[in-house]
């Protein structure tokens, strides 16, 4: 069984959505560390057909088609909000970046983007493509 | 397309990326790594503590934290008896680093026993080279829409399966264990038909 391979959200314009929240830290240590901890996540081997790393939570009820990503650095609750995408290639699909603060996220509403962002991606509006974390001119 | 490695190696070229990188890679795999291995011998964090010569349940959900970074290395030494494994634990040069990290399959994940490895060396040297030929093919699975992948000998019971043109991380191990025999198209597994595995 493959190992998993992460993509980025593109939307119909274009944007990578991924990029775009990696960029919206103006702080480049920051920037440093989210990419580290992601690129050490998607290092990691994979022993059975699903993410059962302690950093992966699949969600319930009505995001249950989402997986979260958590972490924290400098008491900053870090969250990456996935899916899984094409099972044969063992795709996990990034959808959206924020921050979690006394239950509360940022952006607000994250998870409804994300699970419109994987519609979107299901019907053509949106694609994803390999991603931007593992490229250095980013 | 860059490979996984080509990638990384880009990215360490900046040294804050290479420290992080570092410590949270490390972090990540041990504490993933230990509780891979204490599922896969189906113990509780209490049984693991007991057979680390008394280690403190506590101590073992610390360990499986990926937040925490106080894992020492006696505690590993412990861990390592408790599994009956060995441990290494040096410093190397960042080809090597990265050499490790995207060569990692899932059979290293849980690496098996002292015990299990002289079971299956015995198999191994009772069978020879006929059940887990070496050499290099192109696989696909049943459905024919999972390859071309490069075929290679990955050690005793496993084939290393890796997506060929593929820079994302696309490798597997698959198990020889249902291995079937050859046919004209080439070895039968259980999941597909690997071809054209010449030496």
């Amino acid at each position: 069984m493959p190992a998993w391979t992460f993509w980025d959200y593109v939307d119909a314009q274009g944007r990578n959505q991924i990029k775009d929240w990696l960029d919206s830290f103006r702080n480049k240590k920051t920037r440093t560390q989210i990419r580290s901890k992601l690129v050490s996540l998607f290092q990691l081997p994979n022993a059975e057909g699903a993410l059962k790393y302690p950093r992966y939570e699949k969600l319930l009820g009505q995001h249950s088609d989402l997986i979260a990503i958590r972490w924290e650095r400098n008491k900053i609750q870090y969250r990456v909000f996935a899916c899984y995408g094409n099972e044969a290639r063992k795709e996990v699909w990034l959808l959206a970046g924020g921050t979690e603060q006394n239950n509360h996220y940022r952006p607000p509403g994250i998870l409804a983007t994300a699970l419109e962002r994987r519609s979107d991606i299901l019907t053509g509006k949106g694609r994803v493509t390999e991603t931007c974390l593992l490229q250095s001119n980013n | 397309m860059p490979t996984t490695k080509q990638q990384l190696n880009d990215l360490i070229k900046d040294e804050d990326f290479r420290r992080e990188f570092v410590a949270d890679y490390v972090q990540e795999m041990l504490s993933a790594q230990i509780k891979a291995l204490r599922e896969d011998r189906q113990w509780t964090q209490q049984e693991l503590g007991d057979a680390a010569e008394g280690m403190k349940q506590a101590q073992v959900s610390r360990l499986e934290n990926p937040d925490y970074s106080g894992a020492t290395i006696n505690s590993l030494k412990r861990l390592a008896n408790a599994f009956d494994l060995g441990l290494v634990v040096s410093f190397v040069r960042f080809s090597e680093f990265l050499d490790r990290i995207t060569m990692q399959s899932p059979s290293q994940l849980v690496p098996p026993s002292y015990g299990e490895e002289l079971q299956q060396t015995s198999f191994a040297e009772l069978t020879g080279d006929e059940i887990w030929p070496s050499g290099t093919g192109v696989y696909f699975d049943e459905s024919g829409d999972n390859g071309p992948f490069q075929i290679t000998r990955a050690g005793h019971g496993y084939w290393r399966q890796e997506e060929i043109g593929h820079s994302n991380i696309a490798m597997t191990d698959i198990p020889t264990t249902g291995y079937e025999g050859v046919t004209a198209e080439g070895m039968v597994t259980p999941s597909g038909v690997l071809a054209n595995a010449a030496d």
